[in-house]
Formats: C-alpha cells, sequence, structure tokens
C-alpha cells in the first residue's frame, strides 16, 4: 500500500534497525504493517538470499510493527509467513515497484523456487482497507510530571510513560467509541475512542491507607511538567468492542507518548503536537509529531522536518503535504441535512470537472489538474464583469488551486486587488484600475509572480490552430506540474484543466472551464450545458494569436 | 439581608425525648443541611470539664465555657462523614438561661463555629455561617437561627422544633474507595522546613480538589447525574460510587518545582469516603459532590492529625529533614475507620 525509506540499507546494526522501527510505528498507524520491503542499489552483489540472511534483518521485517517488546531478542520466531521482496539494480529507482512473494521460512530462502506473482488484491490494498475496516483515532491529554536527573532520565521517562499508558489503557476503565466524521475522509467509517479511567477500587479487597514518605532527591535533578496532548490512530475491524479496540491501540498509544516525552525533553520551549496526513492518492494515514514552538508560526521552522519525512515516505519535494495546513481534522459526527456535495466555506464549486467520464475519446490518456480548485466565473461575488473579466476569473481560478494545494493561505485576489497590483509594479497606468479593460497571459504571469513568487511558463501562439499540435506539452504539464492553464487570446480566456492526447496519432481533446458563464452555481447543469466540457480544437479561432500561462509547481514543501 | 430560612426538623427519640430527659445539658446538634431544609439528627452532650460536675455548668450562663464547646466541636468535626455536620448547639436547662443570656450564647455560637472546619478547608461559605441554637426548658423545645457574619453573631427569633420520628430512616449512605498518589516536589526553601513542607501538601490536595470537581461519576454502576437516587440496591448497604477521569482532560498542569529538592509523596494507597443524603430528595449529582468533599476532608485530616500526633511527641522537626544516607522516611497517618451510629448512618474515626 505505501512504500517507506529506511535511513540506509545493507547492513545496519541491530540498534539502529530497532530505532528505525520505532520512527516507523510511530508514524504509521496501528492495524498496518511491514510487508515486505525493496532493496536498490548499484552494487552488483546485493543479493536476496544475502540480504534475508542477516538475522536482525529478519527479526526487524517479521516482528510486528506495533508490539510492546522492547527486550533485544536475537530469536527469529517468523510471525508471517510470507514477505513480498523484490530488488531493483540501477542509478534511479523506478516509478513503478512490481512485487513477487516469495514464502519465508527460517533458514535463508531459495529465492529462485519461491518466486510467485503477487495476486491483484494486493494491488486493491486501499480500497480493502476502506471497505473492510474502521478508523478509531484516540484523542488523549495527560500530564508528564517527572523529576529526574540527567543520567537516569531515559529510564524514568521510560518508566513514567509505562505508568501513564497502562493507566489509561487498564482493563478496569470504561471505553466507549462514538462515531466522527473528517471532511478529509467523506468515505471512511470513523469513530473516536474515549476511555475514562477508573480513580477508585470499590472491591472487597480495599487498598491499604496512604502513607506519607519524604525522600531527598538528587543535586542534579530537574523537574518537569507539561501537558502531553496526543492523538492516535489505527485501522481496525468493525466488530471489536471498544475495550478491545483499546488493547490493539497501546503499543502505538505507548510508542507516541514516548516520541513526544523524548521530543519535549530535548526541545524544552516547544510543544509536540501529533498531526495526521493522508495525501491525495496516499493509501493510508500518517502520523508526524512536531515541535511546536508556541505562538508562532509552525511551518516557517518545521521545513526540516517536513524534509525528512518526505524522504523517508518518498514524497516528491516540490509539493506541500505534510505542512499543519494539510492536517486531517477530525470532528463529531455531522447533522443529517448537511449536503454531501462537498464545497468549501465559499460558494464557489469545487472540482466540478470530476463526475466527467475518465475514458479518452481519441484513444490516448487523460492529462489532469492535480488537486482541487474552485470555478470562478462572470458576475460571481456580487461583480459585473460580463464581456471583460474572463481572464481575471481565470487567475482566480488559479489562485484557488494555490490555496487548496497549501502553498498560501491568502485568499483570491479580487478584480479590483488585481488591477491595484498592476498599478503598483508599474505594468499599468492609474487609469487602470476601476476600468473594464482586459488582462492577458502576462499580466496573469505578473500577478502570479508578485502575490506568491510563482513562476510561470508563457506560450505564445500565433494561431489557434498551433493548440491542436500542442498536445505533448501541454500533457507533460499536466504530468509533472498539474496546475489550471490559463488561455488567453485576442478574443476569450479560458481555464484549461486537462488534456486527452494520443501519442501515435497526435489527436488532442481539451478540458475546458469556461469563466464566461452566467448561472447558479450547480455542478450538474454547468457540466450539461459545456461550461466545463471536453473540447475539441476547433473552438480555437485560427485567426487569432493566443498566449498561454502555465503556473509551475514552487519547489517547496 | 437576612440569610435563607430553612426547615427546621428534629429526630423524635435522639433530640425531642433525648433533651426531655436529660435534665441541665449543653452540647452540638448533628444532622444534614440541603439547600431547604435542615435535619437534625441527634444532639451529643459535650463531656464536661476534668474536675468539673456537668450540673456546675449550667447554673448560670457565666459557667459555661464556650472554648470547652469549640475544642469539643472541633473534635466531633473530624467524626462527620460527607452530607453530614455539626449544625449547631443545644442548650437544656429547667432555668432557661438561653432566653435570659442571648450574649452568652451567641459567642458559644460563634465559638462552635470556628472550630467547624475540616483540615484547612472551612465547610461552610466564607460569606456567613448560620447556625441553629435548640433550647430546652420546660417540656418545650425551640429553635433559633444564629446568623455569624463579620464575626458578629445575631439570633432570630425562637420558633417550635418540629419532630419526627425515625428521621435517619430517610438517609441512605453512599461510599467509594479512591485511589490517591500524589507525588509533590519541594522546593529547595521547603526542604528541612515542616511547616512550609504543610504548605506545598495543602496546595497539592488543592490542586487534586480542582481536578476532582471534573471527573465523572457513576453510581451503583450508572452514570446518570441527574437521577433522583432511589434506594439501595438489594444485597448491598450502601451506593457504590466510581469517580473516572475522561481521557480528554488532563487537570490542572501542577507546576514545575524549580530545582526540587526533596519529594513528598502520599500515596498509593486508598481514602475511603462516605456520605449521607436523604433518599428521594438527593440528585445523584449531590452524592458525587458529598463525596468528593469527604475524600479531600479526609486526606487533609489525616495530614492534620499527623502532624499533630508528630508534634505531640516532638518528632515534627527530625521527620521532615534530610536523610544522610538519601533513604525515604515513612510516616504513617492514621487510617479512617467507621462506626456505626443511629441504625444505618455512620460516623468515623482516625486511628494510628
Amino acid at each position: 500500500m505505501s512504500c517507506v525509506a529506511m535511513r540506509s540499507c545493507g547492513v545496519m546494526p541491530t540498534d539502529a534497525w530497532r530505532e528505525e522501527r520505532d520512527r516507523l510505528a510511530g508514524i504509521i498507524p496501528v492495524g498496518l504493517d511491514i510487508v515486505g520491503f525493496y532493496l536498490f542499489g548499484t552494487d552488483p552483489s546485493l543479493s536476496l538470499s544475502t540480504f534475508v540472511s542477516y538475522q536482525h534483518v529478519r527479526s526487524a521485517l517479521t516482528q510486528p510493527l506495533h508490539t510492546y517488546d522492547h527486550s533485544a531478542d536475537a530469536h527469529i520466531t517468523p510471525q508471517k509467513s510470507s514477505l513480498c521482496g523484490i530488488i531493483i539494480y540501477g542509478d534511479e529507482p523506478p516509478a513503478s515497484l512490481p512485487f513477487s512473494l516469495f514464502t519465508y521460512s527460517p533458514s535463508p530462502p531459495d529465492v529462485a523456487s519461491d518466486l510467485q506473482l503477487v495476486s491483484p488484491d494486493i494491488c486493491n490494498a486501499t480500497q480493502l482497507l476502506h471497505s473492510n475496516y474502521n478508523l478509531v483515532h484516540f484523542p488523549f491529554n495527560t500530564i508528564l510530571d517527572i523529576i529526574s536527573s540527567p543520567d537516569r532520565i531515559s529510564t524514568d521517562l521510560q518508566q513514567c510513560m509505562d505508568n501513564l499508558s497502562s493507566k489509561l489503557l487498564n482493563p478496569s476503565n470504561i471505553f466507549k467509541c462514538s462515531s466522527s466524521i473528517s471532511t478529509h475522509l467523506p468515505d471512511l467509517s470513523i469513530s473516536r475512542l474515549d476511555v475514562l479511567v477508573k480513580l477508585t477500587n470499590n472491591s472487597s479487597q480495599p487498598s491499604p491507607a496512604p502513607s506519607l514518605s519524604y525522600s531527598d532527591v538528587d543535586a542534579k535533578a530537574t523537574h518537569i511538567t507539561m501537558p502531553l496532548r496526543g492523538h492516535v490512530c489505527g485501522y481496525v475491524l468493525p466488530s471489536l468492542s471498544p475495550s478491545q479496540v483499546g488493547a490493539i491501540i497501546a503499543p502505538a498509544l505507548l510508542n507516541q507518548m514516548g516520541h513526544m516525552a523524548r521530543g519535549a525533553m530535548l526541545a524544552p520551549k516547544t510543544q509536540p503536537t501529533i498531526y495526521h496526513f493522508q495525501p491525495p492518492g496516499y493509501g493510508h494515514i500518517i502520523s508526524t509529531c512536531y515541535m511546536i514552538e508556541p505562538g508562532s508560526i509552525a511551518e516557517d521552522y518545521l521545513g526540516k522536518q517536513r524534509a525528512e519525512l518526505h524522504d523517508l515516505l518518498l514524497f516528491p519535494h516540490d509539493r506541500p503535504l505534510l505542512r499543519t495546513t494539510n492536517a486531517i481534522l477530525f470532528t463529531g459526527p455531522a447533522p443529517k441535512s448537511q449536503a454531501s456535495s462537498s464545497s468549501s466555506s465559499s460558494n464557489h464549486l469545487l472540482d466540478v470537472h470530476l463526475p466527467l467520464p475518465t475514458s479518452s475519446k481519441v484513444d490516448g490518456r487523460q492529462a489532469l489538474v492535480q488537486g482541487s480548485y474552485e470555478y470562478y466565473h462572470y458576475m460571481q461575488d456580487d461583480i459585473d464583469d460580463r464581456g471583460w473579466g474572463c481572464a481575471y476569473r481565470s487567475l482566480q481560478t488559479i489562485c484557488s488551486w494555490l490555496r487548496l494545494q497549501h502553498y498560501t493561505n491568502r485568499p483570491e485576489p479580487s478584480h479590483l486587488e488585481i488591477q491595484q497590483l498592476l498599478v503598483r509594479i508599474g505594468d499599468k497606468p492609474p487609469s487602470f484600475v476601476g476600468s473594464s479593460q482586459w488582462i492577458g497571459a502576462f499580466e496573469l504571469s505578473l500577478c502570479l509572480d508578485t502575490l506568491y513568487s510563482i513562476t510561470c511558463r508563457i506560450l505564445n501562439l500565433s494561431s489557434g490552430a498551433e493548440l491542436a499540435s500542442r498536445g505533448r506539452e501541454l500533457a507533460a504539464h499536466f504530468a509533472s506540474e498539474g496546475s489550471p492553464v490559463m488561455i488567453g487570446g485576442g478574443v476569450l480566456a479560458y481555464t484549461l484543466l486537462g488534456v486527452d492526447w494520443n501519442e501515435s496519432t497526435g489527436a488532442v481533446r481539451f478540458l475546458i472551464l469556461d469563466p464566461h458563464y452566467i448561472g447558479p452555481d450547480q455542478g450538474k447543469g454547468i457540466r450539461d450545458k459545456g461550461w466545463c466540457a471536453w473540447k475539441g480544437p476547433d473552438i480555437f479561432r485560427k485567426d487569432s494569436f493566443y498566449n498561454l500561462c502555465m503556473p509551475l509547481r514552487p519547489k517547496m514543501i | 439581608t437576612t440569610m435563607q430560612q430553612r426547615t427546621v426538623v428534629a429526630d423524635k427519640d435522639n433530640v425531642h425525648e433525648f433533651l426531655r430527659n436529660k435534665g441541665d445539658s449543653i452540647g452540638l446538634v448533628i444532622g444534614s443541611r440541603t439547600a431547604n431544609t435542615y435535619a437534625i439528627l441527634a444532639c451529643v452532650p459535650t463531656p464536661a470539664q476534668p474536675g468539673t460536675d456537668e450540673k456546675d455548668n449550667l447554673q448560670n450562663s457565666d459557667t459555661i465555657d464556650e472554648e470547652w464547646v469549640g475544642e469539643h466541636a472541633r473534635q466531633v468535626s473530624r467524626m462527620m462523614i460527607g452530607g453530614i455536620s455539626i449544625l449547631g448547639v443545644y442548650i437544656s436547662s429547667p432555668a432557661d438561661i438561653s432566653e435570659k443570656s442571648l450574649g452568652k450564647m451567641a459567642n458559644l455560637i460563634t465559638s462552635v463555629s470556628q472550630n467547624i472546619t475540616s483540615g484547612n478547608i472551612p465547610l461552610l461559605p466564607a460569606e456567613g455561617k448560620q447556625l441553629i441554637l435548640v433550647h430546652a426548658s420546660r417540656n418545650k423545645v425551640l429553635y433559633r437561627y444564629m446568623d455569624i457574619k463579620g464575626g458578629f453573631c445575631k439570633p432570630h427569633p425562637s420558633s417550635d422544633l418540629k419532630s419526627e420520628a425515625n428521621l435517619h430512616q430517610a438517609f441512605d449512605v453512599s461510599s467509594c474507595s479512591f485511589q490517591v498518589d500524589l507525588a509533590v516536589p519541594l522546593p529547595q526553601a521547603a526542604k528541612d522546613d515542616p511547616d512550609k513542607v504543610r504548605t506545598v501538601l495543602n496546595k497539592a490536595i488543592s490542586l487534586l480538589k480542582t481536578n476532582l470537581s471534573q471527573c465523572e461519576c457513576y453510581t451503583n454502576g450508572e452514570p446518570s447525574p441527574n437521577a433522583i437516587m432511589n434506594d439501595v440496591p438489594k444485597g448491598r448497604q450502601q451506593h457504590i460510587v466510581d469517580i473516572y477521569s475522561s481521557s480528554q482532560t488532563c487537570g490542572v498542569v501542577p507546576e514545575a518545582a524549580h530545582s526540587p529538592a526533596a519529594m513528598v509523596s502520599l500515596g498509593p494507597g486508598g481514602v475511603h469516603a462516605r456520605c449521607a443524603l436523604r433518599r428521594r430528595e438527593a440528585k445523584a449529582r449531590d452524592v458525587e459532590a458529598c463525596i468528593k468533599d469527604d475524600i479531600i476532608d479526609s486526606l487533609s485530616r489525616r495530614v492534620d492529625m499527623l502532624y499533630e500526633d508528630l508534634s505531640r511527641t516532638n518528632d515534627l522537626a527530625t521527620s521532615f529533614t534530610s536523610t544522610k544516607t538519601h533513604t525515604t522516611r515513612v510516616l504513617v497517618p492514621p487510617r479512617r475507620v467507621f462506626i456505626p451510629w443511629l441504625g444505618g448512618l455512620y460516623v468515623c474515626d482516625y486511628v494510628f
């Protein structure tokens, strides 16, 4: 379902493997586990059988990821009967990884004879996960209160975490599951675990009366108190009772508390805060613990932590996926009257193209905008821009895309703000403000650069007919950048959301989002009447020039 | 402004009959105070001072020793379970001295009110206290409200004291055993100083009180706080209260002590708490509040009594000093025992 890069491959000492696994256990939710591995390198002596012959490697891979067992354990019990393994030689990792299955036994396997192909079910793992399992989340609030001296701190901390964790998950507590939702995960069945920790013991064997003890403390000792606000996630079978869910969550809870406490000790002015993410297209939730400085803007100083995670999770470094604004939020159950169609708090339609059929009409492949955008068109926001505002609306659509990809928090600029900006940077005379003058691809690129430091590629075409031959370029743009494109001509401006392109014949069709639409914001009507639809190259006039503004993703995370 | 005037009722046998047969006597009245009612359960005579005869006390009001009665109140205070408290003073005297010397009565009441505390936590609201003066003479049993404010006591006019048979049977007892485990660091300034240690402990107990107030209670396994308390379930003698803290709230984060020099721990151990409330009047919410108060009171009293005991044996100073060998010094506060009282109710005592 996902691939994770271990920090270094090859022969790592046992402790390093264990650290890696602990780190991974903090990121991967309960219910998921390591099912295989890939080896990538340029060393020709790298072989599958040699790799798995190392005991500690096999031990690290076969023991369950979420377990209480921290003891050094050289004895290997194969917990899993099979692992997927693949070995790749080359200079660059391939775009996709074919998997093969081999059966694992305590002695080094005979790889050649045990290879089988993996069944397609494993490729649909995400669907299986979402339909057969519930996502459980457990927000908890506890206090770290510890007196310790520097030489004992890690033992004392571990002890403290063990105590807190076993207090939270004691079987005599009351466990409750209530339903929960997240706007980020609309299709998933989510529930929240709450625990009531029992503070009384009314059994027939009462505890002895409390005594008062007084003890000295090491001269070098310090006293640390801080709240620990954590949040554990896991995938569990729907049939489990709340207390069984509690038992499954237990190792993840201990792991997370440990991470938070250790992080807090190393950086005392910060507050460990848990965030959950599920980037688009990714198979499952990942959890991180960011050390937040209260009162400051997290995104600024968390760059290093994000970069490490991007490396670990094999995420590209050209798009924000793990910013605090990307985080998943869980809330209580939604009221029944809530409309199922997702729209943001504004009145602009989100991703109005999505219900359109995804099969190619030219026997090629569709390359579409990646990520969400909002549909801006004539007459919205009480502005009558009929006849002149189409490029402004296209720009607003692009700005909404930037905001929804978390490149910016800034709301989309109004027509007036766009005009004021162009005057301020000297591109237009002061009389431009308040006028109904058009803008083109060049002005768009100036605005995007000034507002967001975004670079754009400008494509100048002397005739609309040229667009029919630009299929490859546009497909490449959507594949690598995935940003909406503004097509402005002598006559009209459109927003381009994708192309349908046949590599061999060169035939191309365009997914056009038309900003000239005037009417209610209802997706079906807009699509049915062709305001957001696939069009052939004939919509572009041969006798007019066209300029394209193609925003490039800033290489930031 | 006058304070609220509640209905006052007293048990027929333990108050009215008792007073009729008692002759000259002075002592405390014990019972339950709710929003609308004072229910006086019993009279507890103040024992004669050593070397005196009880009767001598009441020839005239001058012989009443309000400090002695106050001390009696202080000791009886410690014997109360939740929901039951000292409601005031009674005086039974054929000479009817209470009528003739209201000023003396006022002093008596004031002295008693100053001694009704629990540990360092006053039991009654600070803005004004109201106690009852029950006075009996010549087959009449009367009572007055005595309002105390700013050190002055204002008596109200007398009224007849209503009686009710078997008043104590209208009460049910709830109990729980609360697990306490406090570990409190002592800053350098508090080290080797028992009084400062006491201040730190009081602060910790106060924090526990705040955190406890946010906890949920289940009574006999059910959570409903607004339910009226029905009869005790079959096979039990008391309602059983369980206290839970939510995983969503952590309570108040204690302040970090700057370079801690020592640590004092209270617990781990169980604090047994009980409270008695009038059946079918009290809600589960009221039981919850009473039990929580009783837990804190009991904890506080144990520390009080430990300190008193150590003072008496001159061990106080040495008990809270550093040991050269870094061992832990363990002191044992008294444990609580419950003594059946009035058929179904309890008083308690602390035993070393």
